[in-house]
């Protein structure tokens, strides 16, 4: 990690006095992050009455424990816990006290309480599970607070793809700012046993967690004599304190309690510190995380799961989704229902390779969340938020620099990235409208910044090229319409340091619309946030083709029902979701008689083609576009004309085939594998790949391409460099070797 | 109407016994009200009041307000709401200003306690600004439809939201700042009285405004008009006309004053599509049509289903971007979303999962349009082994949830859709290799699939060929490689029925789940033998074409069994099409759901069947009427002609209508005219000619109605040679008929054939006439 240390402070809605998920979380949480290299202060919530999670915190160097009540950390704190306002005051005076680069946070009540005090916002990591997790259970109310946090936090932690998949879905704030937070399994602290391949005898179960009705530890304690009345001598051995009150069920406590103190075969451990708790599972032979259905819907891991795992047991659990994606649909230990319990457990003991498979299963799985990842991947966050300071930062003043610009949604990132970066003071001179400013304003502007950017060359880089002061650095992106408008030739290309195209193509066509100089001109392509977008496919997506933004008709839509139909008249399972507003939604498009009669043409067709009828969806517009990309398996971009294309370059990031059509300059940006002449040979080449079974490979060859030409890095980097000096000018004729050569040595 | 707290509480103590204040704040409550002496006053803790513990007569008092030292905590005067049962009324001063007022809370503890706010009053007191009184209310039964408790806890509570919701925020809005012009005396007792007149002043404002745009004023006005003027009688249609145009165009563009162009020019269609643009989303699709005399069905479906259902009912798919517009259309009799629609390859793939949670909000919204429309709406768990992470909540929101898997209390399967699915044109002589057809279930429980592999396995050594689903998601590469030879390409199991057809021998699917069992009774339909893993559903309905075995070692031996027995005869095919036909058809299927649903709706109506007596001269009346009492397939009612009743023999009408059988009289005709008018008379959609041959089985209409809805016939009758085919003449007597045929042809209109009328001449013109073997006492 480069640059100094970083500061971190995390809280959690949560008490350590009692092992149970959230306790572990807060745990294993800081430990991550100070093996990371930060110094992290842990804030507890209740006075401590147990030190059995603190004390290997308490062993690392870097870490504070910060305890309101012994220390007293507010005047007069009485009770045993936290409220949500208290913790909230003595978080802000912790960071007021020497502050804090990062605030970690976990509980949805507690995190809206900070928000809404509005001390930390944009350096909140947020990490939320006690939220509705359906559209169902989602009231209009926690949607509000959600977005309000979503709006203040740096990152939004998801322990999961579906829960990041359901944030972002449901709270639009969340995109572009959650990222997987895995759950983390710890390094065991003692020898492992080696790997075993058949169950021992007796057979020892483990379970280790809360006791509560739906995590069926009542059932679990009459395994012992129900694997008895097979012929299998079994044992369970429970691991925790914790016994759930139920409200619907009073004596279910008692009944609990005394089938884990007298059931035949049952050994109850009572509550253990997390390590010992892996040790005594590591001497079992199964681990049991089977639980009632009903919590099924939910989008979490089980951190016991991993558990088991990292000491190589299998473990019997409930068929999910969410499972299945991690084990394998063929694990042969998923469970339904009560019944097939008895029936996994007898095949895992009689059968040794059912055994051997599924613990082999089990283990590879858990090693993907060992304590050196999470401190990968923290470490990894923390370069993307502190990104490391430019060469020029050394200067004696930061680098004040000023983005123009009526339109700002191609540049968000990049000014997120350049905000970022230390050394750097940024300001926006945001255009009302492509013509109008506040001339005044821009002024000020002008006279404050060392560099000027135009985003867009419009009138703002007329303007700016003819205001600019000697000594100042002036660039300006042109994508494509102005090209066709009179602004490049009415800014005096004198004055300007560089123009910025973000094709190939289009730094051609510029050269040869406007006789700049070539030096004058360079390529930096738009960036992908091939991070965000790279997310696991869901189970079919390679029948689903992708089209993102139907409007306007030069978009061509009808060239992808030509491309669908083709492929549907051999296999009915391909469908096209077209993720996009409709025609209509755009006044200044609607309002075109020819754009209504395209687009009417191709909704009466894909209502009355036999073959397209059914299989065109038009999904909702919104910026969830990388959860989207889940269910797309190629992406298509058939338009007549495009600069760059944002589409096919995304679905390539997520792991999706691009099939392109051939508009001017697409080889120029697109390897010419993945660009066709027409629809009838875009469609060849989709089955082709699918009948041979290449799809997934293609898919990642595909991402891989991406990464190395448009990944966000790589763009940003490049920004970096133009605001201080020149890019290699463009340079005749364009291939897409060249073009990614031009990028790379940018 | 403002008031000071004192008069509020003296306008609304009608019937008030006790007040029990629950405040918890310094305000103290008593100071400004002036209390009557008749009734009590108690101060209590909310914490000490019980559930249910107020009710009629008595009064809960809080103050709820964002002091907390001054009004108190809120969230105790709340939770004292639940003290309240039905017919209790509560009065919350709210604390001031209104701009910070709980509203959030104030919404869930009222609606969550099932209190509903029946007015607010704003207050001119110095603290508190207004006054929320309301009652707890119970919820009003729902009509018609089963749903279950917790769907219907949640609608109400809802209702209570959206209700409490407004009044709060209008009130909140109401209170923000008076403008300059409406500036206040700084006279309190004056102040209250420009207030009070104001208010009085805007009510009375919006009432005549709500009369005068009223459609039944201005329709009174037309009326009044017309009275006044006899001149204007003529014009009542034409003044008329605009008002009712008003109502239902509020949203049209105004209308060109210049030429108008035809309703069907091209420039006029796209001048009318910029206006209503989201039609287009449905514009080019007609949807079925015909008559409302099915069930009609609103569904998120798979292919397979709907195109099972729609044999027998009227179904309008929905599609994600069209569903809100096919309930307009269709105003359905249910709405039907089947999970097997969630797979990938579909267009809603991935509902009910993280990853559309789009289509969970449009799903949403076509149960709350349903629930609008008072239609119950029915979930058809299918397919989908893990189910998507979404559906337990989503499936709490459904009317009815059924489950694909028999055995179990709510399980559903849509039956065997038989125009499909039927013996026609069996031959005799078919073989081949046993066959199935089906998908590979990957997520099936691991001793399952292992237990499919070896049964195909062996089944494979006689030489199985798979034919696999065209839409299910794995394909030919989700089998294991050693069943690969087995593989014969793809089918769509919705024409599976000709493939059954050419074979003697079928594999059920052996992975158990409810596709399987249904495409194993398709198969059985079509007059193949099947071989079996364990299936009490295919056991109870295939009888001895069924061979069941337990593990697969028995599969072997039993397919060798099941070939050497040879293809079952027509004889033999069609008497298990009884059984189908009355335990495991569509329309069983679908009467079963209605049922479910408390609908007043009968799908096997469309079965229902008149017998005529034709003709009827000198016959036995006592013999037609035993002969009707004994079918498996009852008519529900008989058509007899005034001065043919049996007269002393009118005891065996009687045996009839004790049966249930309607009897229905039409008066004397000519002969000719005879038979349209006794079938005009019949109420059901069929007829049966009930000639004066004997013989006739307890299962001779049966065999005629199995025919009847297999074939898609208008005409079902005996065959001369015995065959279950589609033959160019029929014999009048003895046929059952489409009634509106029968009572809409013309009279006498029938060829001879061996001496008695035939329908030839209406195959001639188009009308489908199918025959059966002879339906003697020995049935088929």
């Amino acid at each position: 990690m480069a640059g100094r240390s970083r500061r971190v402070l995390v809280y959690g809605d949560v008490n350590l006095n009692i092992i149970d998920g959230s306790a572990i979380w807060a745990q294993s949480t800081v430990e991550t992050f100070a093996r990371a290299g930060c110094d992290v202060t842990m804030l507890l919530k209740t006075r401590i009455r147990t030190r059995r999670l603190l004390e290997p915190l308490e062993r690392l160097p870097s870490v504070t424990i910060a305890r309101p009540f012994e220390d007293e950390l507010l005047p007069g704190l009485a009770g045993d816990r936290l409220s949500y306002q208290q913790a909230s005051t003595i978080m802000r005076e912790l960071d007021e006290q020497e502050r804090f680069d990062v605030i970690l946070l976990r509980g949805l009540q507690q995190v809206y309480q900070v928000v809404a005090d509005g001390a930390h916002n944009g350096r909140l990591w947020t990490y939320l599970t006690d939220i509705p997790q359906s559209v169902v259970a989602l009231d209009t109310e926690t949607q509000d607070r959600l977005s309000e946090i979503a709006s203040a936090s740096r990152y939004m932690l998801c322990q999961t793809e579906e829960l990041r998949s359901f944030l972002e879905a449901t709270v639009p704030e969340a995109c572009g700012r959650s990222v997987i937070f895995w759950p983390v399994v710890p390094t065991p602290e003692f020898e492992v046993p080696p790997p075993r391949s058949a169950a021992g005898d007796p057979l020892k179960l483990v379970y280790s967690g809360k006791f509560a009705p739906l995590w069926k530890t009542l059932e679990m304690t009459a395994l012992p004599r129900q694997l008895g009345e097979h012929g299998v001598t079994a044992e369970l051995h429970a691991i925790g304190d914790k016994v759930h009150n139920d409200l619907d069920d009073p004596d279910y406590r008692d009944r609990m309690e005394s089938a884990l103190r007298s059931s035949p075969g049952v050994r109850w451990h009572g509550g253990q510190r997390r390590q010992e708790a892996i040790r005594l599972s590591a001497e079992a032979d199964i681990g049991l995380s089977w639980r009632d259905p009903a919590l099924d819907a939910s989008l979490e891991l089980s951190t016991k799961v991993l558990e088991y795992g990292s000491v190589g047991l299998p473990v019997v659990l409930n068929r999910t989704p969410m499972h299945e994606a991690l084990l394998g649909a063929d694990y042969p230990l998923f469970v339904r229902d009560d019944a097939d319990v008895i029936e996994v457990i007898l095949a895992a003991v009689r059968e040794p390779t059912v055994y051997a498979e599924a613990a082999a299963r089990s283990a590879s799985v858990a090693a993907r969340f060992g304590l050196p990842q999470a401190v990968d991947r923290v470490r990894a966050l923390l370069e993307r938020a502190f990104p490391e300071a430019p060469a020029f930062a050394g200067r004696s003043q930061p680098l004040r620099v000023c983005v123009a610009s009526h339109d700002l949604k191609f540049f968000t990132r990049i000014l997120d990235h350049l905000r970022a970066l230390p050394g750097l003071e940024v300001r926006t001179d945001r255009w009302p409208a492509l013509s109008s400013h506040d001339e005044g304003a821009s002024q000020e502007l002008v006279d404050w910044a060392d560099v000027l950017v135009c985003e867009w060359f419009g009138p703002n880089a007329v303007w700016y090229s003819a205001h600019r002061r000697p000594g100042q650095r002036l660039v300006a992106r042109l994508h494509r319409f102005e090209l066709y408008r009179p602004w490049p030739g009415q800014a005096s290309i004198d004055r300007i340091d560089q123009v910025i195209c973000v094709s190939p193509h289009y730094a051609r066509l510029a050269l040869e619309k406007t006789g700049w100089p070539a030096a004058k001109v360079t390529v930096i392509p738009n960036f992908v946030d091939d991070i965000q977008l790279d997310r696991p496919k869901l189970e079919g997506a390679q029948f689903h083709l992708g089209f993102i933004g139907v409007a306007p008709a030069r978009k061509r839509m009808d060239i992808a029902l030509d491309v669908l139909a083709q492929l549907r008249q051999d296999d009915p399972r391909y469908q096209l979701f077209a993720k996009t507003k409709l025609p209509w939604e755009y006044p200044w498009i609607w309002g075109d008689v020819d754009e209504r009669i395209a687009f009417d043409d191709v909704l009466r067709r894909s209502q009355t083609d036999a073959l397209l009828r059914g299989a065109v969806t038009f999904d909702p517009f919104g910026p969830d576009v990388p959860a989207w990309l889940r269910r797309i398996g190629w992406v298509l971009s058939t338009s007549d004309d495009e600069s760059f294309h944002l589409a096919p370059a995304e679905g390539m990031a997520s792991g999706a085939v691009p099939v392109v059509r051939n508009w001017p300059g697409a080889d120029t940006i697109y390897d010419p594998r993945w660009v066709h002449p027409d629809a009838s040979t875009m469609a060849e080449a989709i089955a082709d790949i699918a009948r041979t079974g290449r799809w997934a490979d293609e898919g990642r060859l595909a991402q891989e391409q991406v990464r190395s030409s448009y990944a966000l890095d790589l763009v940003t980097e490049a920004w970096t460099r133009i605001l201080v000096e020149d890019l290699p000018g463009f340079a005749l004729p364009a291939t897409p070797a060249s073009a990614q050569q031009s990028v790379a040595s940018a | 109407m403002e008031a000071s707290s004192a008069e509020l509480l003296g306008l609304r103590l009608n019937g008030i016994k006790r007040i029990v204040d629950v405040g918890t704040g310094t305000l103290d409550l008593t100071t400004a009200l002036d209390l009557p002496t008749d009734a009590t006053y108690e101060r209590r803790d909310a914490a000490e009041l019980e559930v249910g513990s107020l009710g009629a007569g008595d009064l809960l008092l809080g103050l709820v307000g964002p002091d907390l030292v001054r009004d108190g905590r809120p969230e105790f005067v709340l939770s004292a709401l639940q003290g309240l049962a039905p017919g209790a009324r509560f009065l919350l001063l709210l604390g001031g200003p209104a701009t910070d007022l709980p509203q959030g809370a104030l919404v869930a503890g009222l609606s969550s306690a099932h209190c509903q706010i029946e007015e607010m009053v704003p207050l001119v007191d110095d603290h508190v600004v207004g006054a929320a009184r309301g009652a707890q209310v119970r919820p009003v039964p729902g009509a018609g439809s089963s749903r279950d408790g917790r769907a219907a806890e949640d609608a109400f509570v809802t209702a209570l939201r959206v209700s409490n919701r407004t009044l709060i925020e209008s009130f909140v809005d109401a209170s923000v700042a008076p403008t300059v012009a409406e500036a206040l005396p700084p006279d309190p007792a004056l102040r209250r009285d420009v207030q009070r007149l104001r208010q009085r002043l805007r009510e009375s404002e919006e009432r005549l405004e709500a009369v005068e745009t009223s459609t039944s004023y201005r329709i009174g006005r037309v009326l009044v008009r017309a009275i006044r003027s006899p001149r204007r009688v003529t014009r009542i249609a034409k003044d008329l006309v605009p008002i009712w145009r008003s109502r239902t165009t509020a949203q049209r563009p105004p209308r060109k004053q210049a030429e108008d162009s035809p309703v069907d020019s091209v420039s006029a269609w796209y001048e009318a599509i910029r206006y209503a643009p989201e039609r287009l989303l449905l514009a080019y699709s007609a949807g079925p049509a015909g008559a409302r005399s099915r069930l009609v069905i609103a569904g998120v479906l798979r292919d397979e289903l709907a195109g099972s259902l729609e044999t027998e009912a009227i179904v309008h798919r929905m599609g994600p971007n069209d569903a809100r517009l096919v309930l307009e259309r269709a105003d359905p009799d249910l709405v039907l979303v089947e999970t097997g629609a969630f797979g990938a390859g579909l267009p809603w793939a991935f509902a009910g999962s993280p990853g559309a949670v789009d289509r969970d909000r449009t799903l949403l919204d076509i149960l709350d349009s349903s629930r609008a429309l008072g239609r119950p709406s029915v979930l058809w768990l299918t397919g989908a082994t893990p189910e998507p992470v979404g559906l337990h909540d989503l499936a709490r929101r459904f009317d009815l949830v059924v489950r694909g898997l028999p055995g179990n209390g709510d399980s559903w399967a849509p039956g065997v859709p038989l125009a499909l699915f039927n013996p026609i044109d069996l031959d005799p002589t078919r073989s081949g290799p046993p066959l199935m057809i089906g998908r590979w279930n990957a997520h099936a429980p691991s001793a399952t699939r292992a237990l499919m592999e070896e049964f195909l396995g062996a089944a494979a050594a006689e030489g199985l060929e798979i034919r696999v689903d065209a839409r299910a998601l794995g394909g030919r590469e989700s089998f294991p490689e050693s069943l690969w030879p087995s593989l014969r390409g793809t089918v769509d199991p919705l024409a599976g029925g000709a493939l059954y057809r050419s074979r003697s021998v079928v594999l059920a699917d052996p992975s158990g789940d409810e596709l399987g069992t249904l495409r194993a009774l398709e198969a059985l339909a079509c007059g193949a033998r099947l071989v079996t893993l364990e299936n009490p559903v295919l056991m109870q309905a295939g009888g001895d074409a069924v061979t069941s075995i337990e593990d697969d070692q028995e599969a072997g031996p039993a397919i060798r069994a099941a070939l050497a027995a040879g293809a079952r005869q027509a004889p033999e095919v069609r008497a298990g099409m009884r059984a189908i036909f009355a335990e495991h058809a569509v329309p069983v299927a679908l009467a079963a759901l209605v049922e479910r649903l408390g609908l007043k709706i009968d799908p096997l109506r469309q079965r229902g069947v008149a017998a005529i007596p034709w003709p009827a001269d000198g016959r036995d009346w006592g013999s037609i009427v035993d002969e009707i009492l004994i079918q498996s397939h009852r008519p529900r009612e008989i058509v007899v002609e005034r001065g043919f009743e049996p007269g002393p023999a009118e005891h065996a009408l009687d045996a009839l209508r004790s049966a249930g059988v309607a009897v229905r009289f039409v008066d004397q005709t000519d002969s000719r005219a005879r038979l349209a008018a006794l079938a005009g008379a019949a109420t059901t959609p069929w007829v049966a000619v009930w000639g004066s041959e004997h013989g006739r089985g307890r299962d001779y209409l049966l065999d005629l109605m199995v025919a009847a809805e297999s074939s898609r016939a208008d005409v079902i009758g005996s065959a001369v040679d015995g065959a279950w085919r589609y033959v160019d003449d029929l014999s009048v007597a003895g046929s059952v008929v489409r009634r509106e045929l029968l009572a809409g042809g013309p009279p006498g209109e029938f060829d001879e054939l061996s001496g008695s009328p035939s329908f030839r001449p209406w195959a001639r013109r188009g009308v489908k006439l199918f025959g059966i073997p002879t339906t003697g006492a020995g049935g088929v």
